[in-house]
Order: C-alpha cells, then sequence, then structure tokens
C-alpha cells in the first residue's frame, strides 16, 4: 500500500522530456520561434508597414550600415541613396555621402495598432528620411523586403498552423467514427475519403481555388485557402486514424466506459482520440510544411494572397524571371525563409517520433 | 430485483446462451460459476446490452425491478448502465484508460449521472475510496492506473463502478488478476459493501470455494445451459447435475 509514487508523470510528459535532448531539434525549435515572434511583432520590429513604398528605391540593394566615421567607431549611421543608370541602363544606386544619417532604435514611423490594441508609431529600428533602410533590399516597387518578410510571415507562418487545426479536426473526428463504429459508417465515411485522395493534390487545389469568387479580398482569399489546403490533407489522416481506432474500440477501458453509461461520442472523444495523440503529433509537425508549401505555390502561381499584402509565397513570384534573379538576388530571401520554415518543422517531427513512438523508444532517446 | 427469463444468445445461428431464468433477490449475492466457456460473461454484458455485435439477443426478458431492459431505447439503457448498473472487470489495468488519473476516470461516471458540483463530486470520490479502503485517497485521485498495485487498482474500479450507488454490481472475474491473499481482502470487501450499502451483486467466477463463501445463489453454468440453480448451502451440499459434482471435485 505504499508504492504510490510521489510524481504523477504521464507518458507524454516524459517523452517531452526527452524531446529536449536533441540539439538540432532545439535549434529548430527556438528558430521557429523566433520566426513566429517574427511575425507577431511585424509592425513593431519592421522598420515600414509593409505597404509603404519608394518607387526610387525599386530593387535596391540591401542598405549598408556603416560604423565608422573619419577612421574612428561611431555610432551606426547609414546614407540616403539615390539612383543613375549605367551604360545597359541598369539602375545602380549611390550613396549621398554628405548626409550621414544615425541609425535610431524606438523610432517613430508609421502608425500601427499594436496587437490591435493601440495605436503608436514606435518602431524598434529605423532612420530619419531622406534615407531610407532596407536591410534585405528592395522590392520591385521599391518595398522593404525586410519588413515584407515579417509581415508575410504573419500568412506564412498561420495558415499551416489553421491548415492544420480545421483538417486534423476532420480527419480525426471521421477517423474516429469509421473505426468505432465500423460496418456500413465505415464503409460509407471511408470511400468519400478515398475520393478526396484519388484526385491529385495540387490539381484538386486548383479545382477548389477556381470555385472561389474573384471579388474576394485579401482576407477572404486566405481563408478559402486555408478551407482549400485542409480540404486536401485530412483524408489520409482519417484513414490511419480509423485503423486506429478499430483497434482501440477493443480495449477494455472502452467497454467499462460504455458499461458507465458514457455515449459514443464521449467515448471517441475521451477513450479512443486520445490514444492517437502521439502519432498525431507527429502527423501535425510533418504536414505544416505543406500547407505552407501549398499556400506559397497558389501564391507564386498568382492564385493566392494578392499585392500588396505579402506572403513568402507571393513574394517568391518575383523571382520566377530568371532576370531578376541574376540582377537582384534577394528576391529570392523569402524562399530561404520558406526553406527554413519547412526544414524546422521536418526536424521537430522527427525528432518527435523518434521521442513519442515506442518502437524507437530507446534507440534515439 | 433483477429477474431473468428465457434469455438466448446466438452468434452466426449456434446458440451460446440457452434459455437461461434466474433471479435474484435484493441484497443478495448470486454468483454464476461454471467453467471457461460456458457463457457466464456473456450473461453479464446481456444484463446490460453490450455484447459484441456479432452476438444477438434472440429473446428473454431482463427485469430490473420490474422494467424489461430489451426493450428500452438506447438511450434509456445509456441511463441505466453505470447509473442501476455497475460493472466490476477481471483486468483493472486494463479497464482504466492509461492516459487519465483514477479521479478523472471515477468522475465521469459521476459527471454523466448526476449534477452535482465539481467540489461535491471531489468530496464524493474521496469518501467512495475512502469506503472502498484505499489509504491516502487524496494521492489516488492524482494516481495515473499505472502508478497503483494491482489490488489497489481493483479497489478503484469497485469505488467507480459504485459512485453513483447502482442498484445492481456485476463482478466479472474481480478476483482472478490478483494474488490469494488479495483476493479475500477484495471479497471481505464486497461483503462490506452489501451489508453497508445493500448491494445485490452477480458474482461471475469460475472458483466454486470463493462462490460458496460469497454467495447467497448459486447458478451452475455450463455450455450456455444453467445445470443447477438454487440456495448455496443446499447445491454445495447435495449437487444434483454432474457437472456441479465435477466441479467441487475440483475444489
Amino acid at each position: 500500500m505504499k508504492n504510490i509514487t510521489h510524481r504523477s508523470t504521464s507518458p507524454t510528459v516524459e517523452a517531452w522530456r526527452n524531446f529536449f535532448k536533441a540539439r538540432w531539434a532545439v535549434v529548430c525549435l527556438f528558430i521557429l520561434l523566433s520566426f513566429y515572434a517574427g511575425a507577431l511583432f511585424a509592425d513593431f520590429i519592421s522598420p515600414y508597414a509593409y505597404d509603404n513604398e519608394d518607387r526610387n528605391l525599386s530593387y535596391a540593394p540591401a542598405t549598408k550600415i556603416h560604423f565608422i566615421s573619419k577612421g574612428m567607431p561611431a555610432w551606426p549611421y547609414i546614407y540616403p541613396v539615390s539612383f543613375t543608370f549605367d551604360q545597359v541602363h541598369k539602375r545602380v544606386y549611390v550613396e549621398d555621402k554628405t548626409q550621414a544619417m544615425p541609425l535610431k532604435f524606438f523610432h517613430s514611423g508609421d502608425e500601427y495598432k499594436f496587437l490591435g490594441l493601440f495605436k503608436t508609431k514606435l518602431h524598434l529600428f529605423g532612420v530619419k528620411e531622406p534615407a531610407r533602410i532596407y536591410l534585405f533590399g528592395g522590392d520591385s516597387r521599391g518595398r522593404d523586403m525586410f519588413s515584407r518578410i515579417l509581415f508575410g510571415g504573419r500568412i506564412s507562418l498561420t495558415i499551416g498552423l489553421i491548415g492544420v487545426a480545421i483538417s486534423f479536426t476532420l480527419g480525426l473526428l471521421v477517423g474516429g467514427i469509421a473505426g468505432y463504429f465500423g460496418g456500413r459508417v465505415d464503409s460509407i465515411l471511408m470511400r468519400v475519403c478515398e475520393m478526396f485522395m484519388l484526385v491529385p493534390g495540387f490539381y484538386l487545389m486548383l479545382a477548389l481555388r477556381s470555385a472561389v469568387p474573384n471579388n474576394f479580398n485579401s482576407w477572404q482569399i486566405y481563408f478559402s485557402i486555408v478551407v482549400i489546403l485542409s480540404f486536401i490533407g485530412w483524408a489520409g489522416l482519417a484513414r490511419i486514424i480509423r485503423g486506429m481506432s478499430i483497434s482501440l474500440r477493443e480495449r477494455d477501458y472502452v467497454l467499462a466506459a460504455k458499461t458507465m453509461g458514457l455515449s459514443d461520442f464521449q467515448i471517441i472523444v475521451r477513450h479512443i482520440l486520445p490514444h492517437t495523440v502521439s502519432y498525431s503529433i507527429v502527423a501535425i509537425m510533418l504536414s505544416i510544411p505543406g500547407y505552407i508549401l501549398g499556400e506559397a505555390a497558389l501564391s507564386l502561381i498568382g492564385l493566392g494572397i494578392q499585392d500588396p499584402l505579402p506572403s513568402w509565397g507571393n513574394m517568391l513570384s518575383d523571382a520566377m524571371a530568371i532576370a531578376h534573379v541574376q540582377l537582384h538576388p534577394w528576391v529570392l530571401i523569402p524562399g530561404v525563409f520558406i526553406f527554413l520554415t519547412v526544414m524546422c518543422f521536418n526536424v521537430i517531427g522527427d525528432r518527435l517520433r523518434d521521442c513519442l513512438d515506442p518502437m524507437m523508444r530507446g534507440e534515439k532517446c | 430485483m433483477l429477474k431473468i427469463e428465457k434469455l438466448n444468445v446466438e452468434v452466426a445461428d449456434r446458440a451460446l446462451i440457452k434459455d437461461v431464468s434466474f433471479e435474484i433477490g435484493q441484497g443478495q449475492i448470486s454468483a454464476l460459476v461454471g467453467g471457461s466457456g460456458s457463457g457466464k460473461t456473456t450473461i453479464g454484458l446481456s444484463i446490460l446490452r453490450l455484447l459484441n455485435p456479432a452476438l444477438r439477443i434472440i429473446s428473454g426478458k431482463v427485469l430490473l425491478s420490474g422494467q424489461d431492459l430489451m426493450g428500452l431505447s438506447e438511450n434509456e439503457m445509456r441511463e441505466v448502465r453505470g447509473k442501476d448498473i455497475g460493472m466490476v472487470f477481471q483486468e483493472p489495468l486494463n479497464a482504466f484508460n492509461p492516459l487519465f488519473t483514477l479521479g478523472f476516470q471515477i468522475d465521469e461516471v459521476l459527471r454523466f449521472h448526476t449534477q452535482l458540483s465539481k467540489a461535491v463530486r471531489e468530496k464524493r470520490i474521496l469518501e467512495l475510496l475512502d469506503m472502498v479502503g484505499l489509504p491516502e485517497p487524496r494521492r489516488v485521485i492524482k494516481s495515473y492506473p499505472h502508478q497503483l498495485s494491482g489490488g489497489m487498482r481493483q479497489r478503484a474500479m469497485i469505488a467507480q463502478a459504485i459512485a453513483v450507488r447502482p442498484k445492481l454490481l456485476i463482478a466479472d472475474e474481480p478476483t482472478s488478476s490478483l494474488d490469494v491473499t488479495l483476493q479475500a481482502t477484495i471479497m471481505e470487501l464486497f461483503k462490506k459493501l452489501q451489508k453497508d450499502l445493500g448491494l445485490t451483486m452477480i458474482l461471475i467466477t469460475h472458483d466454486l470455494p470463493m462462490a460458496q463463501h460469497m454467495a447467497d445463489e448459486l447458478v451452475v453454468l455450463s455450455e450456455g445451459k444453467v445445470v443447477e440453480q438454487g440456495d448455496c448451502m443446499s447445491v454445495m451440499n447435495a449437487p444434483q447435475s454432474e457437472y456441479t459434482k465435477i466441479l467441487m471435485d475440483c475444489m
């Protein structure tokens, strides 16, 4: 009677502890968290609003920040730039060395509503006009790529989360119901799943997109894209969850729950689906990149988020012409962010699988 | 209190339970005794109408306080389960969901069948755990099933089964997974609950000595048929059927 352990640790808590033993996964988690923080505080961190443009700075290269003035270390400053044309009529930007503009922290710039709460003009850093600070360079309309990447993250990084939330709710419920009840319910639900699975994903995406009215504004398009992407993702998950719940429904505790008078829905939600959690968490992590890439693909071909609202996908559409990549390679930077995000999700998902899958436990964890 | 009349269950046209009838009076313990495959558990689950879908109840009545359970809708039946009839399983480790604490799982019955507030329910759970003889109920509430010993888990499951004070408790081989000394203490617990709460109980077991020790009535089953039934003492002293004699020889 004395063998109750003092700590109440569930198996999942143990797995989470193990997760942090892998350095790579922690690095990736850190990168992702900083991306999400960047997107959340985009208004504050970015020096300009996403639609603040200066046509004179079209494809301006990244601003040089100077740390040395007259041979002495100095507070960082920049020069305003203006362009001339060279012999092949290409824009060349030159610094106006007569005006040194110091970099200012907590600079007052474009007005915005901080987290939708109160209006402020405060930005993390900035510089007085006429100089403009473009950390990653400018895009075709002379907007700051750095600011736009932060704002674009709001779309590109959340589309995966919302999409996964929708498709996993759908997949878990449909799979759980199909597996738990079996019989005709199971057959019908699974045939529906197969109908979704047998159309190649990208074409289904295009077909559904063409069903969305053209006069939608950007946010309506954003949500229709989320819905379209989650429509593609749920079927495969539902099939796997169905298989798991077929075996779970035979467990004694499911029978025990029935003898207590719980309803079928309560049993599915409380006694069947929680047992698929370790699989689901991994599947969620590994499927988020699909949504990010899906949004990027739609936006890249102009069917996704519309300019001026930035997403990493539509920013990357600038890089579709090889000439742009040659002349101003920084148009590829959104691609680097997509790559890093997708990679981080995959590394974390892989690591979670190592920790949560009992077959793998003891080997790497 | 509970009356079963001519219960017939079949699987794929083969009869599993043949014309089983018996009766249990209020506050009595009735033991269903028989070897493996004699249909003891099937009868237990038939009362709750929770048979595997492959098994079908062909005919028969299950009258609980005069009400025929076979005639109830599925929703009405859910009200009966847990509230009027509680069930204790053989292997408490499997019968508890490993992902939730015991407190949560005992609370589930109370949440579903009563309108009590959270604080009242928690007090009730602590009382229940105390009643079944678990020390340090507060710690048990926060424990996961794997953190308790087999005997403690079985006590916790009994607490769960009697949480809403059901009229009838079905105990399906409640001690088979426990060692001999624990078996005795769990049996004492059932006796105590029968006395304190006036619990009516069906004890499903293959263990004739235990049935003899516990039960007021004996129902001996073989291959889905009642081969002998009656007052515990008279059956044990003067067994009529061959099968009962064989069982007694095994003692």
